[in-house]
């Protein structure tokens, strides 16, 4: 009898990762055209460097010449267009490289702390790491290791984890504690074993929502690192170091604060619209 | 009433034990991470005894345990230490910078509340109409624009093209940034704009979760006028949440003040930490990380006394 219900409890579970899969969520217009926008952005960074038409260091013009190649020259004489090129790789890979590694650490916090059900210890550490701005976590990082592309990395991992660590608890919490997990544990079922063929899938979604946000956090991070003149070390750049490496010519040359300025719009609207999107979908 | 004293010292002692763990923390990350503070201060070409002489200086060779309780000990007395790079005591360099942090944090906080409250009364007053739907599709727009961004635009329109405001926010010599009001008006703008719509999207889903409860709709179906819901249903049950929305907002605006400070020239505390980074003066580091620590912690504990004297089982309990 028990056997039974703890199947169907099962079977109840199964199914309701299974109609998750079988209804991918229907893409709008919207969606696509905000996708396709954020794809153009990230091929523009991460490919950039084989397609500009200059070496990022190569002096073109005279400083702040408005009429060189597309966007004209920057402080010391590049093109604009060509370190544009140049600089997204890192606004890309860092958060990309950080949110993986951030989710992935939260999620496994998280769930722990939502299965071990003495999760007051775990939050509570947690938390009092929520309460320190991201941007003193990189430059007290900066400080002790200088500004390395890994260090902030670094630095956008630590001050991610408080808040995946905590969204992943709480999406876990009602999983763990309805019915058909219930029914595995008490018919004696490993934990392993329940935490990953019916808790992942259920959890899979939101966590991946909740990564959206963070990426934008991150993408954020790295860019006003390099704008605070902690970027990559000369002559790379990225475009965060790029607005306030211009700034100064803004009135010479505005496209050497415009063009990276946009670029970093370009990929966090989009970014945030298309997340927002997901999170709504996934909490209906 | 007691009760609410009893509540208040608790809060106080947890606010105190957190500013502890954040200060062992920082402590702990500025100066205790691997590496050798003498050897990176002085750069790679310095010779030995002079590295051992700053090793010395610093009291680098005593245990970390020991070094952390001195630093302690004389923080509780008052006693920020010395800078280890333009010397002076710590307490001196921190004072200025941190008033006018204070005064652009309280500005902009003031701006960010205004903000939001009504952004999030316009877009909450019919959830799906139009306007609502507008409403909260700019403040998505708006949240997804780094702060620096949002400088640089106004300081290339308003500050340099138009000439209506100062694009710098260089205070007086000897006075406060009061003196200058003017000074203010953009880097306020720049924070409130970005946090103002973070904000309204946060106190928005609040209010809505409020809305929703089965004690709302119990008062419409009884008759009850819907003024009246709304002031004596809603807005009570809202407060609370509305408080931690408000906490919320303070780590990222003393986040986003560092940037906006170094980028309008603002002689606040994130302008002298991102100097201090590069000059590595760990001591000065140290006060500033624990003065924005502070800050935020001392927000979440107003918002958490805030949400307990408005909440409503206390009313009835008193």
């Amino acid at each position: 009898m028990t056997t039974l219900a703890g199947h169907q409890l099962r079977e109840q579970a199964a199914a309701r990762a299974a109609r998750l899969r079988a209804h991918p969520l229907r893409p709008s217009v919207a969606t696509l055209a905000l996708s396709a926008l954020l794809g153009a952005v990230v091929t523009v960074a991460v490919a950039g460097p084989l397609m500009a038409p200059h070496s990022e260091s190569a002096v073109v013009a005279l400083p702040y010449e408005g009429s060189a190649g597309w966007f004209g020259t920057d402080y010391l004489g590049r093109d604009v267009l060509s370190r544009i090129l140049h600089g997204g790789r890192p606004i890309i890979l860092i958060p990309v490289i950080a949110t993986a590694l951030s989710t992935l650490v939260g999620a496994v916090l998280g769930v722990a702390a939502a299965a071990l059900r003495r999760d007051d210890v775990i939050m509570r550490a947690i938390d009092l790491f929520a309460v320190v701005p991201s941007i003193l976590v990189a430059l007290v990082l900066f400080h002790r290791f200088g500004a390395h592309p890994w260090v902030l990395t670094l630095a956008v991992v630590v001050s991610s984890i408080p808040f995946t660590t905590r969204f992943a608890r709480s999406a876990a919490h009602p999983i763990l504690s309805s019915g058909y997990i219930e029914q595995a544990r008490m018919i004696g079922e490993p934990l392993p074993a329940i935490l990953v063929r019916d808790v992942l899938p259920n959890l899979i979604r939101p966590v991946l929502a909740d990564a959206g946000l963070r990426f934008i956090g991150a993408i954020y991070l790295v860019a006003a690192a390099g704008f605070l003149g902690f970027g990559p070390p000369p002559p790379s750049t990225d475009w965060g170091s790029m607005i306030s490496e211009n700034i100064g010519g803004a009135g010479l040359n505005p496209w050497g604060v415009i063009a990276p300025s946009l670029m970093v719009l370009l990929l966090t609207i989009p970014t945030n619209l298309l997340a927002d999107r997901f999170a709504r979908r996934v909490a209906r | 009433m007691s009760s609410g004293l009893t509540y208040a010292a608790m809060r106080m002692a947890s606010a105190i034990a957190t500013l502890l763990v954040v200060s062992v923390v920082l402590f702990a990350a500025v100066d205790l991470l691997p590496g050798d503070p003498a050897q990176q201060m002085l750069g790679v070409n310095a010779t030995p005894e002079r590295v051992e002489e700053v090793r010395r200086q610093l009291n680098l060779d005593d245990p970390a345990p020991v070094r952390y309780g001195r630093w302690m000990w004389s923080l509780l007395q008052g006693d920020l230490g010395e800078s280890v790079r333009t010397g002076g005591p710590v307490e001196q360099i921190v004072a200025r910078p941190a008033l006018n942090t204070a005064v652009l944090l309280v500005a902009a906080f003031g701006a960010i509340v205004a903000v939001a409250l009504v952004l999030a009364a316009l877009s909450g007053v019919r959830e799906g109409s139009r306007l609502s739907n507008l409403v909260s599709l700019c403040a998505l727009g708006a949240l997804s624009v780094p702060e620096f961004i949002v400088a640089g635009i106004l300081i290339a329109v308003v500050g340099l093209e138009l000439g209506w405001l100062p694009a710098v926010s260089l205070v007086p010599i000897g006075g406060t940034p009061l003196d200058r009001p003017v000074i203010l008006v953009l880097p306020v703008v720049s924070l409130a704009i970005v946090g103002g719509a973070f904000g309204a999207r946060l106190i928005r889903a609040a209010v809505a979760d409020v809305a929703r409860m089965p004690h709302v709709e119990a008062a419409r179906l009884s008759g009850v006028p819907e003024g009246r819901v709304i002031l004596r249903h809603i807005v009570p049950g809202a407060i609370p949440p509305t408080a931690q929305v408000l906490a919320f907002l303070v780590p990222f605006l003393v986040g986003g003040a560092v940037v906006i400070e170094r980028i309008f020239a603002y002689p606040g505390l994130g302008s002298l930490l991102v100097d201090r980074v590069s000059l590595r003066d760990a001591p000065v580091i140290e006060a500033v990380g624990l003065l924005q620590a502070s800050a935020v912690i001392l927000a979440f504990q107003a918002a958490d006394v805030v949400g307990f004297l408005a909440s409503p089982s206390r009313r009835t309990a008193a």
